[in-house]
């Protein structure tokens, strides 16, 4: 042991490692190695010994050593899902002491809800000071300074699953039916291409045709952060539309804006079918008049003539933070004696009422807008989260493409990227400060409300649950380029296009595993309600469960439907083949029948 | 017709004329019957409304028959709805100035509303309602009138027989003889007339145990497992304040045991109310008269402590007041899923204690023909993949409940909106087959039939046109020529049209024991059942459904072209095994009714072979969901999804569970782990653990559990099978019921379930 702590003493390049010990992605190098004597203390399968790698990507540990047949325990953690990294044990903390001895090692927090633990050899204590610097180092990448792996990553992939250049506003409107009458695009080179106008939207902005630059440069003083009244989505029959912004700055002293009313009716009289606009505006209502204080509110009915405001009563970041906090010391470390009080302690997490708000908000979305024909504004705050989560989910709702693999990516990059959800301060990539105010899972909050719609529609996605599950892991992990930062500006500022690779990239090269066997077309064109009673919501067992081995399914369903089209799929080909040896046949008869005229012999094509 | 009344199409033909005819007839009868002279009837109501809650309300001529009310839709194409009298648990009645609104609140959870125009007919409605509903005689219920009139090919009264059942059993073994000693139903009324008893004992020492347990209900077999074990059932013994003994008890119980000759009780029933038993007379068996038995306890409560949960969930469920914040909170305070996870839990044990320890298990509560039968059947189905297909399920419906006496016509006699005193009833049955929808719904690719079987098994228990639920025991059946007299459900259910209704199209039969986890996080509530007016359809299946269709049409066409093209014989394209046996399957399926017998045969050679093949290719399983090729954090779990329930410990630890580490190791690592072992966890354990590590792969051991019969797992069983008898001999000798580990453990768990009430 000591040997191995003198040999890793000089090593900073690490050159002395054995080459296969850890799998590397392309760009990834070993930066930290441990190679006997570290503990795994798992939760539920007890402990396991090995050795430990810190790369400028992952924590890798693998178990081994005394029983070099049976098969290596792995487990591996890109270092930007950990949150957290405390010592345990040794001189300070004795009083973590378990019955009579000390444990000593590493406690490490993640985004993905895991806690790790890795007890050391109480004699290491340089190794694993040199441990935790290397963790600390490469885990927080912003705190210190250090590019995302996601810039050092060079897997190549084909130019044909490009994933950056999936989405373009232009094509994306085009599909919903632009350009019509109501609505046009921002002209290039003069509103917003320099982020002037709005430094969180997009540079292409669709707005209602009716209102002229200058007109929109006045709105922009009037709304939080210049985030006015653009399009989200057009409905193509009705011209129904989701609009979204953020507040209006009315304040305690009742301020009006005569543009910003002149909009806000603008974007009614886009829609011929509606006489009044409704508002959602995604906070509770004491919420919104409590923004008054700082300068912030809504659009009162005195000076908004046609428009409704409809409260959704979707809270804010905080009381999420909080939510899932709780939801996470339930799921992932559940005692023997909290079983009886399963159903209630999880009720108490409120998180599953959280998702039933945003449900219910966005299904009464979709439902005005589909069976009145009314034209919807969304707003919060500031109109990049809760907003987010309104427009997405009615988006899906209403619009089947949005179902599909390719349909749900645009979304992602149209309504959370380009439309500014702070990516890089809710999740906090890369940032030491653990416990940020800022950081809350309202991006997970939405792909949990698409699961929910998963369950109760299951043939009408294209994706599966593996897929959403991959996108909140590498939400997290940093390897690809997609959520990293805050807005579209930053990402252009730092070339992310060029020097990092779009997580659809590879997801959409490997297509098929992300496939759901049961997906049908029956429902295109179709507007889906789920039900948003507490009744037909479950905890998303798959996504916070998982690393409880005793919430996990027991048989893969997702495997044996697979199985049912691959058969399927035989079959057909059976049939082609067949077929075309029959036609093969049918014209050696056709040939000898015209060799020899036989007035028994007769062909039928049935 | 609506299907939404469970009350199929087939119905419909019934209303011809000569049916009416005799539903009328019923009814005069009844009335003269019940000497209601006076009661003024409304047979018939025009411009009634009627509305479920889940479909549009529907208007119509209301008529009341003997056994029904039917509404005959105005809208033709909305077709009949046909409602029971039997099904009706409560009606709640609004009388209006013109009109009257009666809610009927069925038993199998419907709430229907009829508003009808006319006070008179209204109140009329009402009452003939409540009479009519309220009638126990079973002879004069509907099953007695009704005559199957959809076409069937066999006769569901002869699907289970005990004869077939113990001519399998000696296939397997000699150790055991049918005896008649009950052929009359005198030495125990609610035990069918034939049983099967140990070869060695003589139906005299049967009589003395018989009087020697509460109603008769002496120790008999209700599943002998492979390896020689058993599990047993009976009432409690009566021992009595005065200790009682019985030395031809003590010799039956023995003469049950498996190759270990060794065995456990376990009493359903809390301690306290074992020992308070032994003061009315009844009491639990002591270590000193059967020392070849351990006794240990999992209290289940008694059936009417479940039938008040049954009014709370059913009251939360039904609550539409939208102040759904304590949905969660409510759903956990009404105790239902308690008592879905206890009988579980118990079930687990069982199988465990057979399967792994190979002891036989005696399970009794204090009757022993509630509870108990939930336990042996749940066990039954865990550990035997026959009871998973549609046909072994009724059958072991039949075994272990019509046949085993469990009194259906007192615990279905009211649902959970009743308000009539308690007569009985409880929702046993719904307990058990509940239960088994949390096995399907963890193992959803296990079980041949799908959720909708339970549903209508459970409607039909408390109403239904088939006479299998009906009278307390079979001494009851046979006096009333049940058998003649009535038809079958599984008549209908295995009747062409119907069958294919049932089938689970995810379905692939494994031979191996399944074992749930019975965690709270994976227990569901059953939307199904209790919110069936907000249920959405079940697509996923619907699709695979389609999709077999598709198979079955793709097949026929690639045969007829096969045919056509005249060099691929139609057999070969049958026979195809295209990586699984779904087209051998689909051909099965379409032949399945009428050669059911070759077709077992053929499906089991199938699987057989498809063990062989594939056996250890199953571990695909712990692949799901499939992680990611440069993230393999899934891998974290790799090895130890096919698990136990780690939740109790105490039923063992499936090796797999536990790959290198014992959990007596545990409290040595950090704070949280010190409160997560359950620090009374098997103490049989070590050895067993020691004696597998040795084999180090966990494929190994799985074979061992799916193929039993090679070479390497006898060789491992025998191995780990010995240090803990001699484990289990030290405990013997020390008669210390504290250091019972199984005793403390169901002690632990039992704090575990302090009842929500």
């Amino acid at each position: 042991m000591d040997k191995t702590a003198e040999e890793s003493k000089d090593s900073g390049a690490m050159k002395d490692i054995p080459p296969d010990a850890v799998p590397l992605l392309s760009g990834e190098e070993v930066k930290a190695y441990l190679e006997q004597d570290v503990t795994y203390l798992c939760l539920y399968t007890g402990t396991k010994v090995g050795k430990m790698a810190v790369t400028n990507y992952k924590l890798h540990f693998q178990s081994g050593g005394k029983q070099k047949d049976s098969v290596p325990f792995i487990l591996e953690v890109p270092l930007c899902t950990i949150s957290k990294v405390e010592k345990v044990g040794g001189v300070t903390s004795s009083s973590k002491a378990v019955d009579g001895r000390n444990p000593y090692g590493l406690e490490i927090t993640c985004k993905d809800l895991r806690v790790l633990r890795f007890a050391l050899r109480h004699d290491a204590h340089y190794l694993r000071r040199k441990m935790f610097e290397k963790l600390q180092e490469y885990c927080f990448p912003a705190s210190n300074k250090l590019p995302y792996f996601a810039f050092n990553y060079r897997e190549q992939y084909p130019d044909s699953s490009n994933g950056w250049s999936l989405y373009s506003v232009k094509s994306e409107f085009q599909r919903q039916g632009l350009p019509v009458e109501g609505w046009r695009y921002t002209k290039a080179n003069m509103i917003n291409s320099k982020y002037e106008l709005c430094d969180t939207y997009p540079q292409l902005l669709v707005v209602p045709a009716a209102a002229n630059d200058e007109h929109l440069n006045q709105v922009v003083q009037f709304r939080s952060r210049g985030r006015i009244p653009v399009l989200s989505w057009i409905h193509p029959e009705s011209q129904a539309t989701i609009t979204r912004c953020s507040q209006p700055l009315i304040g305690i002293s009742n301020k009006r804006s005569r543009d910003d009313e002149r909009y806000v009716q603008m974007i009614l009289d886009a829609n011929p079918h509606a006489h009044k606009l409704l508002i959602f505006d995604a906070r509770p209502q004491a919420n919104a008049v409590a923004n008054m204080a700082r300068g912030g509110g809504y659009e009162k009915n005195e000076q908004y003539q046609n428009a409704e405001v409809i409260f959704c009563d979707i809270h804010n970041i905080h009381v999420m933070r909080e939510s899932l906090r709780k939801l996470q010391d339930i799921c992932f470390l559940p005692q023997l004696s909290q079983d009886k009080h399963w159903l209630s302690s999880l009720d108490q997490t409120q998180w599953i009422h959280h998702i039933k708000v945003i449900l219910a908000a966005a299904t009464r979305i979709a439902h005005e807008i589909e069976s009145a024909k009314a034209s919807v504004l969304v707003h919060c705050s500031d109109g990049w989260d809760r907003t987010a989560q309104l427009t997405s989910m009615s988006m899906i709702m209403l619009d089947s493409y949005y179902r599909t693999l390719e349909g749900f990516q645009v979304l992602i990059e149209k309504e959370w990227l380009s439309f500014g959800h702070k990516f890089a301060q809710r999740i906090g990539h890369g940032d030491k400060n653990h416990s940020d105010a800022e950081r809350s899972p309202v991006f997970l909050q939405f792909i949990d409300c698409v699961w929910q719609m998963t369950q109760q529609f299951p043939t009408a996605f294209e994706f599966n649950e593996h897929f959403l599950i991959s996108v909140l892991d590498h939400l997290y992990s940093c390897l690809f380029g997609t959520f990293l930062y805050n807005c579209d500006k930053e990402r252009k500022n730092k070339d992310i296009r060029k020097k990092t690779i779009s997580l659809w990239s590879m997801i959409n090269l490997h297509r098929d595993d992300y496939l759901n066997a049961l997906y049908v077309s029956t429902y295109n064109h179709h507007v889906l309600l789920p039900a948003s009673s507490m009744r037909h919501l479950d905890l998303w067992i798959g996504y916070y469960g998982r690393w409880n081995p005793r919430m996990k399914s027991q048989e893969p369903v997702a495997e044996r439907h697979k199985e049912l089209l691959q058969v399927r799929d035989y079959l057909k080909k059976q049939v082609e083949e067949l077929e075309r040896e029959l036609a093969i046949k049918q014209e050696k008869e056709k040939a000898v029948a015209a060799a020899v005229p036989n007035p028994t012999v007769s062909i039928t094509n049935h | 017709m609506l299907s939404w009344l469970g009350i199929s199409s087939d119905d419909a033909s019934n209303s011809d004329e000569e049916e009416e005819a005799r539903h009328l007839f019923a009814h005069k009868f009844l009335m003269k019957t019940m000497s209601e002279n006076e009661l003024s009837q409304t047979p018939k109501v025009e411009g009634v409304w009627c509305y479920n809650g889940q479909n549009k309300a529907i208007s119509g001529t209301l008529c009341l028959t003997g056994h029904h009310m039917i509404l005959y839709a105005d809208d033709t194409s909305s077709g009949e709805i046909w409602i029971q009298y039997m099904n009706i648990d409560a009606v709640e009645k609004r009388i209006g100035l013109d009109k009257g609104t009666l809610v009927l609140k069925c038993k199998d959870l419907q709430q229907i509303q009829l508003t009808i125009p006319g006070v008179e007919d209204a109140t009329n409605v009402a009452y003939t309602a409540e009479i009519l509903s309220s009638i126990t005689d079973p002879c004069l219920q509907f099953p007695f009138f009704y005559r199957a009139k959809f076409k069937y090919d066999e006769n569901g009264w002869d699907l289970y027989n005990i004869n077939d059942w113990y001519k399998e059993l000696q296939s397997k073994t000699d150790k055991w003889r049918l005896s008649d000693v009950n052929s009359d139903f005198g030495v125990c009324t609610s035990y069918p007339n034939q049983i099967v008893v140990p070869s060695e004992i003589d139906d005299s020492m049967i009589q003395k145990s018989a009087k020697f347990r509460q109603a008769g209900r002496f120790p008999v077999l209700c599943y002998y497992h492979k390896n020689g074990a058993s599990i047993i059932r009976s009432s409690q013994p009566l021992v009595g304040a005065n200790n009682r003994r019985c030395k031809d008890d003590e010799k039956l119980l023995n003469a049950m045991l498996g190759p270990s000759h060794r065995g456990y009780i376990l009493d359903i029933r809390s301690v306290q109310t074992a020992v308070q038993a032994k003061a009315k007379g009844g009491g639990y068996e002591s270590d000193h008269q059967y020392p070849r038995w351990k006794r240990f306890t999992m209290n289940l409560y008694s059936y009417y402590v479940q039938q008040e949960s049954l009014i709370r969930i059913v009251e939360a469920s039904n609550d539409k007041s939208g102040s759904m914040d304590r949905w969660m909170s409510k759903l956990e305070s009404s105790g239902w899923m308690g008592y879905i996870k206890r009988a579980m839990d118990a079930a687990c044990l069982v199988a465990q204690c057979v399967d792994r320890e190979e002891w036989s298990v005696l399970v009794h509560g204090a009757e022993g023909f509630d509870s108990t039968l939930t336990v042996t059947s749940l066990a039954q189905i865990i550990l035997d993949s026959e009871c998973r297909t549609i046909r072994g399920f009724l059958a072991l419906i039949d075994r272990e409940w019509i046949y085993a006496g469990h009194p259906f016509a007192d615990r279905s006699a009211h649902g959970p909106y009743s308000s009539n005193k308690q007569r009985g009833e409880s929702p046993v049955f719904s307990i058990f087959l509940e239960c088994v929808f949390q096995l399907l719904h963890q193992f959803p690719l296990s079980f041949e039939f799908t959720s909708t079987l339970l549903v209508d098994l459970r409607m039909h228990s408390y109403s239904s046109q088939f006479g299998t639920f009906l009278f307390n025991h079979m001494r009851d059946r046979v006096r009333g020529k049940l058998h003649q007299k009535t038809i079958s459900l599984w008549t209908y259910i295995l009747s062409p049209a119907i069958f294919p209704k049932y089938i689970n199209p995810l379905y692939k039969r494994r031979n191996d024991n399944i074992w749930p986890s019975v965690a709270p996080q994976s227990l569901e509530f059953w939307e199904e059942l209790f919110t069936p007016w907000s249920t959405p359809r079940n697509e996923a299946l619907e699709r695979v459904k389609s999709l077999e269709a598709e198979h079955i049409e793709l097949e026929y066409l690639t045969a007829k072209l096969a045919k056509r093209v005249g060099n691929v014989p139609i057999n070969e394209i049958q026979n195809l095994t295209i990586g699984q046996m779904d087209v051998k399957k689909v051909s099965n399926r379409k032949s399945a009714m009428k050669n059911e017998k070759l077709n077992k045969k053929k499906n089991e050679n199938f699987v057989n072979e498809n063990a062989a093949m594939n056996g250890p290719k199953l571990l695909d399983f712990t692949e799901f969901p499939r992680p990611e090729k440069f993230e393999d954090l899934v891998s974290d779990e790799k090895s130890n999804n096919y698990y136990m329930p780690i939740d109790a410990p105490q039923h063992f630890s499936n090796d797999t569970d536990i790959p290198n580490g014992l959990p007596l190791q545990r409290p040595n690592l950090l704070d949280n782990l010190a409160a997560f072992v359950n620090p009374s966890s098997s103490q049989e354990l070590p050895e067993k653990v020691e004696t597998n590590s040795s084999k180090e792969s966990p494929l190994i051991d799985f074979d061992h559990f799916s193929v039993p019969n090679s070479d390497n797992s006898t060789d491992s069983a025998q191995q780990s099978s010995e240090p803990s008898l001699i484990n289990i001999d030290e405990d013997f000798s020390n008669e210390k019921i504290e250091t019972d580990p199984n005793l403390s453990n169901s002690n632990s768990l039992n704090d575990l379930y302090e009842s929500p009430i």
